[in-house]
């Protein structure tokens, strides 16, 4: 039973009801509405809420999260309803910590069933809970989350506030991840968060601050079948300015023309980008215990900007090995920008997500 | 010289003494290996029992550092979120079990166990993953409905192959189960019952109606600051002591194997103190033998003395000797008694399910410590055993072992010792007796059973001299018998305590099965009085107490012919720590029917006391081991509180070894919620045919489930069944003792053969005849045989009078009525003395067959 878990969560996606349908499918920009759609979308397979952040603690030291809360649907409709444990949807969430100056890199889960009201979940703001861990959406538009882990002593509790309005990704929203029609997601960032609050790390507690990037995204069949995952990154420059971009790939380490970007300026409306509008070249490898390969630090160009640089990971192992999804591995980990735009120079900090190098994670998000 | 040298004489004399008298020291390793067989094989089959139901349960519920349970009624589910929420809490899991039958697969059946895999990755110890092969199973298993995984044995044993449906029922609930995948056998599947079957927790509420509603919940903790459970575990359960229902049992998983070991204690400890008095009646045969082997090799120690031998290296030598002997036996014992095991296991998994829990056992598990202790003890028995003549031969001066003409041992032990250690012995019985009975040690019992046989064993000699004055008939060999078998009597005194304590053991046993059973058989005559019981298969098969199909009593009530019909529900629990039943009637139905035999009642009628109010009946034994008198308070719990409850009666039973509680049905209900029954049992209209109403109702129940329909005498004969399976080792025990003793007197003649070549030989040159010195050999073995008969016979039946009224009070509380077996006692008395003959024939034979030249030649 040990590895029922990981398996089916590996292969969610692959095992759906084809007969007929049943879930909804991202074919055309969402009719937005919030707070309404910064809850669940339970009509779609898979959603996930995802914090990252660079804070810095009294002292200057850097450190980095990552809090992502996921919900999975297994079928639309439980099929046992006369138990409260019958399965509808399966709920995971991961915390992972980063902390440069000892170069550590400590991570945790949750996984449920839902059973019992150990999840909760609205479909009508902001609210997610997993057991003890939880992402809330107050009022005055201010986020805060917490969740901690006493087995690997790892926990935070944060309140983020966004300084800019939420940005729709993509068209309108509708972020493709192919060609194929559907084969997409719904999804918004706030892109600028101010964040205090705490970190613990080994039992003790650590005043932070700094700036958080938030994404919310809902899908039913984001990859195409060929896909082996993606290069993910969100960029926070001390200017005022960020920048989204994700490279698809394809086999044999092909973008995707599906790929895209976003420049969200300081001040002003956001820019879309195609991904004829930038390139991402990896500079190095960094190679796991296992032996997989990462790619490790990135020349990154955006034509239209006149913007480039380069992208370094804060710490070379900042990867996810989960062991109650063991088979689910990717690499999230916070990362510095310098560079120049427009010949003036220009650094920030941000995060990057690499997935399909360890185990195809990209399965999971396949139909 | 020192001990190396010792050891080389030792080695070259014992090895030469051993092979000079193969079939003495034949039957003497047999008589060691038999005592330690019964150990071997008692151990082993109990140790076997507890660690089948660990296995069992470590399989389902892992190993956790937490678990709450509910006694006798289930809990429900929502005790888990605050358990989810403490902070000592790291992880919680529930499980919901039950029995299931398989009513096309008739005789088999389900322990269909619902597991939640979201949360029991790091409890479970079974692995389902190599069965869920491909995602597709994975999600099938959490989310399809009726979705299970069965162990590939039972799988093969019905027929089944993945994708199949098997048609299960349970309380009236029916499901089509449908077989996805085969649990392989693996290291986690070892000795565990391979009826378990596991499904989602999701699929066991919904099909079976059980939402709301877990068996067990287990949790892993968090470490305190000093890395221990042991107080995050007390804490916790100081903090959630207030929120558990009554009937909750919350706390270490160690108290359920406790527990189970507990219950089974006094089963299992009736073994084992049978199972030593086989190893003491062994040892007293190697006594015997050794002391022979002293005697015989007198001249031999005198002459080792004489160049130089100390005391104590002669005693170190013949103690090795038996030592080295020891060894093969116990070796021997080792091996005879796991096959012994082997053939015990399914009558003991049985008896176990029919009393005590679900218990299945596929083959004997050996403990090597165990095997190794019981080897130990019959070394033990081998070294005490040689000791004391060994000792008395190293006091023997070398100038005296060393004249010739006095090979016996004249110098035998005063005869007032004998009898003042029977006295003492005697006494001590009574000593131990008392203690088990009002000290409350029922332990103690079984040292009065153990006292009353050495009292017989130290009395031996002495009755084996009173019967050697008594005049013998006048026949030359008569005469000479009596005269042999009374200077004999240093060897025969051994012998016939050997065999008085296996003939009182035998003896006391049969009586008391025998006097158990005639009670029951007719406890059973008085008080069943319905003409037909119907319960579900399950129950008769796995021991379980499925609830009912409720629809049987509607159907039952409906058939022509039926004029009333009662109900019974039962629930085994733990009251203060022990376990006991607790049962629910229709007391109206059973007052008319059925009546109790009360033994004590509350002033006015005990069924309206308990059809009106919180009071209960009680079984004898219940009473008994409790101290209870009508009109105490018995409190119950149960999922709505504790409540107490007034004793309106004491009726007698024979149904619960644990004893019985008995409630209105009402009452039952308003206080526990349950609405199941176990059973119903059904009075017809006068002249109506049992047969004709029995399978009228079958034909009605068939397409419920599956139902065992027993008539009146059907029942009868199942409960009788029953009650001779759970003696099937005492039964085999008893014969052990017997063939253990008929070595003995083999052993005690061929010794005492072995000791007189020199006289036989004189008495063949003076013209006694072959058939003369058979006939005389014979007479002296009967002599003998007499003796340890006719003491057996007597201390058996005081040991069948320890056995029911000592043992049985202190342990089980039973009224057992004497009821004297003659004919088996006739049998097992022309048995033994048929035997002691035919012991005597070989040894008998050998003699006569002496030439006498040969014989005198020491002369």
């Amino acid at each position: 039973m040990k590895k029922l878990l990981p398996i089916l969560l590996f292969f969610l996606a692959t095992s759906g009801l084809h007969a007929a349908d049943p879930w909804a499918r991202a074919m055309k920009p969402w009719s937005w509405s919030f707070p309404r759609d910064h809850g669940a979308h339970p009509e779609f397979k898979t959603e996930w809420w995802y914090l990252t952040g660079n804070l810095d603690d009294e002292n200057g030291n850097p450190y980095g999260y990552e809090l992502t809360f996921f919900r999975h649907g297994l079928q639309p409709v439980a099929t046992q309803p006369d138990s409260a444990w019958s399965i509808r949807d399966i709920y995971f969430a991961h915390l992972a910590i980063t902390d440069v100056r000892s170069r550590r890199f400590l991570f945790s889960e949750k996984l449920s069933r839902g059973a019992l009201g150990e999840v909760e979940i609205s479909q009508k703001d902001m609210q997610v809970r997993i057991a003890d861990w939880n992402l809330q959406r107050h009022p005055d538009s201010a986020l805060t989350m917490s969740a901690s882990d006493p087995t690997t002593g790892i926990g935070l509790d944060l309140s983020a506030t966004p300084l800019k309005p939420l940005t729709l990704q993509g068209e309108k929203g509708l972020s493709r991840k192919s060609a194929t029609p559907g084969n997409a997601s719904h999804y918004y960032s706030f892109t600028r968060l101010q964040t205090t609050g705490q970190l613990e790390l080994g039992g003790k507690k650590i005043q932070v601050k700094g700036l958080s990037w938030f994404d919310h995204e809902f899908s039913t069949s984001a990859l195409a079948e060929d896909q082996e995952g993606w290069d993910w990154f969100c960029l926070q420059f001390d200017s005022g300015d960020e920048l989204m971009l994700y490279r698809m790939r394809n086999p044999g380490n092909r973008t995707d023309p599906a790929s895209s970007g976003t420049w969200i300026p300081a001040h002003g409306p956001s820019l879309p980008l195609k991904s004829s509008d930038f390139t991402i070249t990896p500079l190095d490898e960094w190679k796991t215990a296992s032996g997989a390969t990462y790619p490790s630090g990135w020349k990154i160009s955006v034509s239209c900007l006149q913007l480039s640089g380069e992208v370094q990971p804060l710490l070379l192992d900042q990867e996810l090995q989960l062991k109650r999804t063991a088979k689910i591995r990717y690499w999230e980990g916070a990362c510095r920008f310098t560079g120049a735009r427009s010949g003036k120079a220009i650094s920030g900090r941000g995060y990057t997500e690499l997935t399909g190098y360890a185990a195809p994670i990209g399965q999971g998000m396949k139909e | 010289m020192n001990w190396f040298s010792t050891l080389r004489v030792f080695l070259s004399h014992g090895g030469r003494d051993f092979f000079r008298h193969k079939t003495l020291s034949l039957l003497n390793l047999l008589a060691l290996a038999v005592g330690v067989a019964a150990i071997v094989a008692i151990q082993t089959v109990n140790e076997t029992a507890l660690r089948s139901f660990r296995a069992s349960l470590d399989l389902v519920a892992g190993r956790p550092d937490f678990t709450i349970e509910g006694q006798g009624f289930r809990l429900p589910e929502k005790l888990i979120p605050p358990l989810r929420n403490d902070p000592a809490v790291r992880e919680v899991t529930p499980t919901l079990s039950l029995v299931a039958s398989l009513p096309n697969h008739p005789g088999e059946f389900l322990h269909l166990i619902g597991v939640d895999p979201f949360s029991n990755s790091e409890l479970v110890t079974y692995r389902l993953e190599d069965a869920l092969c491909s995602p597709t199973d994975a999600i099938a298993f959490v989310s399809e409905p009726n979705t299970i995984a069965l162990t590939r044995s039972l799988a093969n044993r019905l027929h089944l192959q993945p994708g199949d449906s098997i048609r299960a029922v349970s309380a009236g609930h029916q499901a089509n189960l449908q077989v996805r995948f085969l649990l392989e056998p693996s290291p986690d599947l070892l000795g565990a019952d391979d009826h378990l079957a596991i499904a989602d927790i999701a699929t066991v509420q919904s099909a079976f109606g059980l939402s709301g509603q877990v068996d067990r919940i287990e949790a892993l903790l968090r470490p305190d600051a000093s890395g221990k459970i042991a107080a995050a575990r007390s804490s916790l359960l100081e903090r959630l002591a207030p929120h558990l229902p009554a009937h909750a049992r919350a706390g270490s998983p160690e108290r359920r194997g406790q527990e189970v070991e507990k219950m089974l204690g006094a089963f299992q400890l009736n073994l084992t103190a049978l199972s030593l008095i086989a190893l003491v009646v062994g040892m007293f045969l190697v006594t015997n033998t050794v002391a022979a082997n002293v005697v015989r090799r007198r001249s031999e120690i005198g002459l080792l003395r004489s160049l130089g031998l100390t005391q104590n290296s002669v005693v170190f030598l013949l103690v090795a000797e038996s030592l080295l002997l020891g060894l093969l036996g116990s070796a021997l014992g080792i091996v005879l008694g796991l096959q012994v095991a082997r053939t015990l296991l399914q009558s003991v998994a049985s008896t176990v399910t029919s009393h005590y829990v679900l218990l299945s056992m596929q083959d004997i598990m050996v403990n090597p410590w165990s095997l190794l202790a019981a080897g130990l003890a019959g070394l033990l028995a081998a070294a005490l055993a040689a000791w004391w003549p060994a000792r008395q031969a190293s006091l023997v001066s070398p100038i005296d072992a060393l004249l010739p003409g006095n090979s016996a041992d004249r110098a035998s032990s005063p005869q007032s010792h004998f009898l003042r250690a029977s006295l003492l012995c005697f006494l001590l019985t009574l000593l131990f007796s008392a203690t088990a009975l009002y000290a409350r040690i029922p332990r103690t019992g079984f040292l009065a059973a153990l006292s009353i046989l050495l009292a017989a064993a130290f009395l031996a000699p002495a009755l084996a001299r009173l019967l050697s004055r008594v005049p013998s008939l006048p026949f030359s060999f008569t005469i000479l018998a009596r005269s042999t078998f009374s200077r004999g009597l240093h060897r025969h005194g051994l012998a016939a305590a050997a065999l008085s304590v296996a003939v009182a053991m035998a003896i006391g046993v049969t009586i008391m099965v025998h006097s158990f059973r005639a009670t029951v058989d007719q406890w059973i005559g008085e008080s069943i009085k319905a003409d037909l019981f119907i319960a579900p298969s399950t129950n008769l098969i796995a021991g379980a107490l499925e609830p009912l199909d409720p629809q049987a009593e509607t159907l039952a009530l409906s058939t022509p012919g039926v004029r009333a019909v009662g109900t019974y529900r039962e629930i085994r629990l733990f009251l203060d720590g022990t376990p006991a039943k607790l049962a629910a009637c229709r007391l109206e139905i059973l007052r008319v029917y059925n009546p109790l035999t009360f033994l004590s009642t509350l002033p006015g009628d005990p069924y309206e006391l308990c059809q009106k109010g919180d009071y209960a009946i009680i079984s004898e034994n219940f009473a008994r081991r409790r101290r209870l008198k009508p009109g105490d308070t018995v409190f119950l719990p149960t999922p709505t509180g504790t409540h107490p409850l007034q004793v309106a009666a004491i009726f007698r039973d024979y149904t619960s070894e644990s004893g019985l509680l008995l409630l209105d049905r009402s009452t039952y209900r308003r206080l526990t919620q349950d609405q199941g029954l176990t059973s119903l049992a059904i009075h017809l209209e006068p002249g109506v045919s049992p047969q004709t109403v029995g399978d009228s109702l079958r034909e009605q129940l068939r397409p419920r489930g599956e139902f065992l329909v027993y008539s009146q005498a059907g029942l009868r004969d199942e409960a009788l069944r029953i009650f001779d399976r759970s003696f099937a080792v005492t039964a085999l025990l008893r014969t052990l003792a017997i063939a253990v003793a008929a070595l003995g007197v083999t052993l005690s003649l061929t010794a005492l053969g072995i000791e007189r070549t020199r006289e036989i030989g004189i008495l063949r040159a003076t013209g006694a005849s072959r058939g003369q010195i058979l006939r005389t050999i014979m007479t002296e073995s009967a002599y003998l045989g007499t003796t340890g008969i006719l003491l057996g016979l007597v201390t058996g039946f005081a040991v069948a009078l320890i056995l029911m009224q000592v043992i049985n009070r202190a342990f089980f509380g039973w009224t057992i009525d004497w009821h004297t077996p003659f004919p088996s006692l006739l049998g097992i008395v022309v048995g033994m003395m048929i035997a002691c003959l035919l012991a005597s024939l070989p040894p008998a034979w050998r003699a006569s067959r002496l030439f006498p030249a040969e014989a005198l030649r020491s002369e």
